[in-house]
């Protein structure tokens, strides 16, 4: 199967070089880090030379209202892991597992302090305009959990605009309904955005169950609702300050796996996040104070598994950040950090604090002779109980030529271990050692221009990422399950996309491909379990591809969104795999205006191929589906 | 035009290409009889699995993994528990699928799924109709064996598990599922009457009984081996009288936070076998003054003992995402006779009969 599956990329390559040769290149999946305005100046005065898909704003208009997790397995070539509807959806990059990855709204990592992920199947795409997958290792600049990389969500701030609003109604044939409201509103010195989204999924679809028979799949429904609101007011020509809050609450029944008969679990969460921002900008330096609150709520229960549980957690954290500027050449900057948890779960035998802290230092230069960027960012985090290793980082992005740019870049990644890894009763061990590893990674973008009707972009990357002192629970003696700092992992991969604009014959449109190949291996363990050396990490797919076609002619347009997602390991020893999956979607509508209102009516299919498939291993995910989507923009 | 020609026809031929990419694996594995064997269940990963089947020959050293699914074209689901083989049929307990799957011990074709259980642990056959399901709802399950459909319940304590039929009557003891209980519950399976509930030690978990009929119960003790907690208490070795119905023996175990685990006994009926301290311990039960004796020391997941051989059979999960090890010992002396490969979180065992 394995042998198959890698013929067919080879030969998939051959054609996609030809048409290459033939045509013309698009890439813009190569670009800094800055896209990200809102997760402060650090990161975009210290990002030069890493890996960051920004998703396109097209792609992002006509996927309105789904969730981040769909969004993400459709237009971008990493894994997502996802146990079927109603249940989580977790981020894997470049071979690391869900923990490895952060994900950021404004600065604010998301990750929840117990379980060491965030869930992406709740967020949705309607209260974002910019969207970013960070590829690769940057603790030194981000800190704890960006081992494999890390997701941006952020709301562009406008002055000056008068008030915009966009309306979102969408249902689809499985009983998924969604409303949403936008709203964008500012003068000179004072910017507004605001929006809510709820959500109503029924799940309703049928799948073939294991004795041949259709089964609709039962206890699947969830609701849910968020809303986001932001402001910055211009406090004079060099302050500003900013606010933002976020509420979110899911109600969800988790359905039987395809071997359960049954299920009455069920999950409430509710999450609120604040922050407040300061920042001063002058000519030669700058200052940011930020502050923020979260307070994060879960009500698990199984009348059957005699299980109701309630987990609180509350997490406060300030950050302060000063930058230096000389010449226009060097950027120095410094900062600190701090944060305070507060977790009540019943598992911890009672409230448990985690107090963290950081200071970081870095360095940026621009040669004004080449156009080569370089940055050095060092890192060393704090936390009780256990010593964090600094962290060094060094990128450079060198412009080869008009047409070709080079980037390297090296760097010590960490990763905290959860609060569930620490305190957990029976097993949680306080003195477990963070994650560790050496990341290595180095690309190149070519940009081709045809003309002013094609536009293309195709970059490379590979990387080597070494991973020590990796946590798993494995049992004890007396199966006493316990983490433990055990597992040695290497992941190392060839990523490959390309875009093509094109503007002929009344036309604009673009093809996008992305190819991502992931070896990600077990390396030496010290626990029970030497079988499992060399192989290939469970639910890392070796291949993953990704294809989207947009064409759009006047009012109308349409889009194709193709995925490939290679076999799966589910058995640490490879003995089991779950097989390869193709994904096909179609969108298609039109823009109709009416007075200053703009109306967009959307029709999808998604899995138009009706594929039976599962992304986790008994986890049966919807076949064909039809769509309705109006956004009306006013 | 060429160029745009180009591209949709990569388009088209990549989509073309590699919608052909997924083909089932074929299955040339071929069914075998499956008498004479010993049959292991693996529990299969917790969250997203399926348990198996491991069937081992031990006269000719054969294994095959997964017979269930190799057999029925379908996995066995979630949380494999046990397996009992009765009048030529094994009943497999799936916990987390609500099911016990009866198959033909010989072809292990499967014959009908007993359904609408909620968490069942133990299969226990009372004649050639009738059998008890242990639930952790909280009851035992009747179920008609000619129809194979629950007609109705027991109340037990909470967590009911390991069950043992001697006598007149059905022992059952309540671990207490996620909490504690320290009860046994006798049930006389002539009528399904609870008769009297006994008050053991904390967390009852195995039972076996002896050459007079008396029930030897196993108590783990509250807490966790390793991991000593303030409230823990100490396993138990308890004997029941099956006149009396109340106890008449109580080893209590020196440590409180060492929890012993399993319970068989040989077939002698004079020595009982258990897991205790990162070890394999006996405990001789004909003698007043006994106390456990260390014959192999090594962590095992699950312990059980066939009368044909005089062999344990302990099995090793290594790393409980990959397939683990079942072990043979010599009941006489602990020693390895030899290793049998097993499916994921190797749990139970069923002897021929």
């Amino acid at each position: 199967m394995l042998e198959r599956m890698e013929r067919r990329v080879v030969v998939f390559f051959v054609f996609f070089f030809l048409v290459l040769k033939i045509s013309a290149q698009q890439y813009d999946t190569i670009q800094s880090i800055a896209g990200v305005e809102i997760t402060a100046d650090k990161t975009t005065s210290f990002s030069a030379g890493l890996k960051v898909q920004k998703i396109d704003t097209t792609a992002l208009f006509i996927r309105q209202g789904a969730s981040i997790a769909m969004l993400l397995s459709e237009q971008s070539p990493v894994f997502l892991r996802s146990y079927g509807p109603g249940g989580v959806s977790t981020l894997s990059v470049r071979g690391t597992n869900s923990s490895q990855s952060a994900v950021f709204w404004n600065g604010l990592n998301l990750t929840q302090p117990n379980m060491g992920m965030t869930d992406l199947s709740r967020i949705s795409t309607f209260e974002f305009s910019d969207i970013s997958l960070q590829s690769g290792g940057a603790s030194a600049l981000l800190g704890s959990g960006v081992i494999g990389g890390s997701l941006n969500l952020s709301s562009a701030m406008k002055f000056s605009k008068p008030v915009k609003t966009s309306i979102l109604v969408s249902g689809s044939s499985i009983g998924k309904m969604t409303g949403g409201i936008k709203l964008n509103a500012g003068n000179s010195r004072l910017a507004y955005t605001g929006s809510a989204v709820g959500d109503w999924n029924q799940n309703n679809f049928k799948f073939t169950d294991y004795h041949g028979n259709r089964k609709r799949l039962e206890h699947a429904e969830s609701k849910s609702i968020s809303t986001i609101h932001q402001a910055e007011y211009i406090l004079n020509r060099k302050q500003r300050l900013s606010a933002g809050i976020w509420f979110q609450a899911t109600d969800r029944k988790i359905p039987p796996t395809m071997t359960m008969a049954a299920s009455d679990q069920q999950q409430w969460d509710q999450a609120v996040r604040s922050s407040l921002q300061w920042t001063y900008t002058g000519v030669k330096q700058s200052f940011l104070v930020r502050s923020a609150f979260v307070d994060e709520k879960e009500h698990y229960q199984s009348e059957n598994k005699l299980i109701d549980e309630f987990y609180h957690l509350k997490t406060l954290q300030a950050e302060f950040e000063y930058k230096r500027y000389f010449n226009k050449q060097i950027t120095l900057g410094a900062g600190s950090s701090t944060r305070l948890i507060r977790a009540d779960v019943p598992y911890y035998g009672g409230l448990e604090y985690q107090k963290e802290g950081s200071v970081w230092f870095a360095l940026a230069y621009l040669h004004p002779g080449t156009g080569i960027k370089s940055v050095l960012n060092l890192r060393q985090d704090i936390s009780e109980g256990f010593n964090i290793p600094f962290c060094p980082s060094f990128n450079i992005e060198v412009p080869v030529s008009a047409r070709i740019t080079g980037t390297f870049g090296v760097s010590k990644n960490f990763r905290i271990p959860t609060m569930n890894d620490r305190y957990w009763i029976p097993g949680g061990k306080p003195d477990l050692l963070p994650e560790s590893s050496w990341n290595l990674q180095a690309g190149g973008a070519y940009t081709y221009h045809s003309g002013a009707n094609i536009q293309s972009k195709i970059g490379i990357d590979i990387y080597s990422l070494l991973i020590n002192n990796m946590i798993q629970w494995v049992p004890g003696d007396a199966v006493l399950w316990s983490p433990q700092n055990v597992q040695k992992v290497w992941s190392r991969g060839v990523e490959i996309s390309s875009k093509t604009d094109f503007q002929m014959y009344g036309f604009n449109g673009y093809f996008r491909f992305g190819y991502n190949y992931t070896p990600s291996t077990y390396g030496e363990t010290t626990s029970n379990g030497s079988d499992v050396q060399n192989k290939q990490l469970i639910y890392i797919p070796l291949h993953k591809v990704v294809e989207t076609f947009y064409a759009e002619r006047g009012k109308y347009y349409t889009m194709f969104s193709y995925s490939l997602t290679g076999k799966r390991y589910v058995q640490s020893d490879n003995q089991k795999s779950l097989p390869s999956y193709s994904l096909l979607d179609f969108y298609a509508g039109g823009t109709f205006k009416l007075n200053k209102s703009s109306f967009r009516l959307q029709a999808e299919i998604r899995n138009m191929m009706n594929k039976s498939y599962q992304s986790v291993l008994y986890y049966p995910e919807p076949g064909i589906s039809f769509s309705i989507n109006l956004l009306i923009s006013i | 035009m060429k160029t745009l020609k180009n591209v949709l026809l990569f388009l088209t031929l990549s989509v073309i290409f590699i919608s052909t990419s997924c083909t089932k694996e074929e299955d040339t594995s071929k069914h075998g009889a499956f008498s004479n064997g010993v049959f292991i269940v693996n529990e299969g990963p917790f969250q997203t699995g399926t348990g198996t089947i491991t069937y081992f020959n031990p006269d000719s050293n054969l294994v095959k993994q997964d017979i269930f699914e190799m057999v029925n074209g379908r996995p066995l689901g979630n949380i494999a528990q046990s397996m009992t083989i009765y009048n030529g049929k094994g009943y497999i307990v799936v916990n987390n699928a609500g099911t016990v799957e009866v198959v033909d011990i010989a072809t292990f074709k499967s014959e009908a799924t007993i359904k609408n259980l909620v968490n069942p642990v133990q299969f226990l056959a009372i004649n050639a109709t009738k059998a008890y399901v242990s639930d952790w709802i909280g009851h035992v399950a009747i179920v008609d064996l000619v129809s194979n459909v629950i007609s109705k319940t027991i109340p037990a304590g909470t967590g009911p598990d390991a069950m043992l039929k001697s006598g007149s009557y059905v022992y059952v003891a309540n671990t207490g599922g996620f909490s504690v209980d320290s009860t046994v519950t006798v049930i006389d399976f002539a009528t399904d009457k609870v008769i009297k509930t006994i008050k053991v030690g904390d967390v009852p978990s195995a039972m076996v009984a002896d050459g007079n009929g008396r029930i030897w119960v196993l108590c783990k003790g509250r807490g966790y081996t390793g991991w000593p907690q303030a409230g823990d208490t100490p396993g138990r070795l308890i004997r029941i009288d099956p006149n009396t119905l109340s106890v008449d023996f109580n080893y209590k175990f020196a440590a409180n936070d060492i929890h012993p685990e399993k319970l068989v006994i040989n077939k002698q009926k004079s020595m009982v076998y258990f897991l205790y301290n990162y070890g394999v311990y006996r405990f001789n039960i004909t003698l007043a003054n006994a106390s456990p004796e260390l014959i192999r020391s090594r962590s095992f997941y699950s312990l059980d003992y066939e009368n044909k051989t005089d062999y344990l059979y302990v099995s090793d999960p290594k790393n409980y995402v990959g397939s683990g090890i079942v072990l043979r010992l010599k009941a006489a002396d602990g020693s390895v006779v030899d290793s049998i490969p097993a499916g994921i979180i190797p749990r139970g065992f069923a002897f021929p009969e």
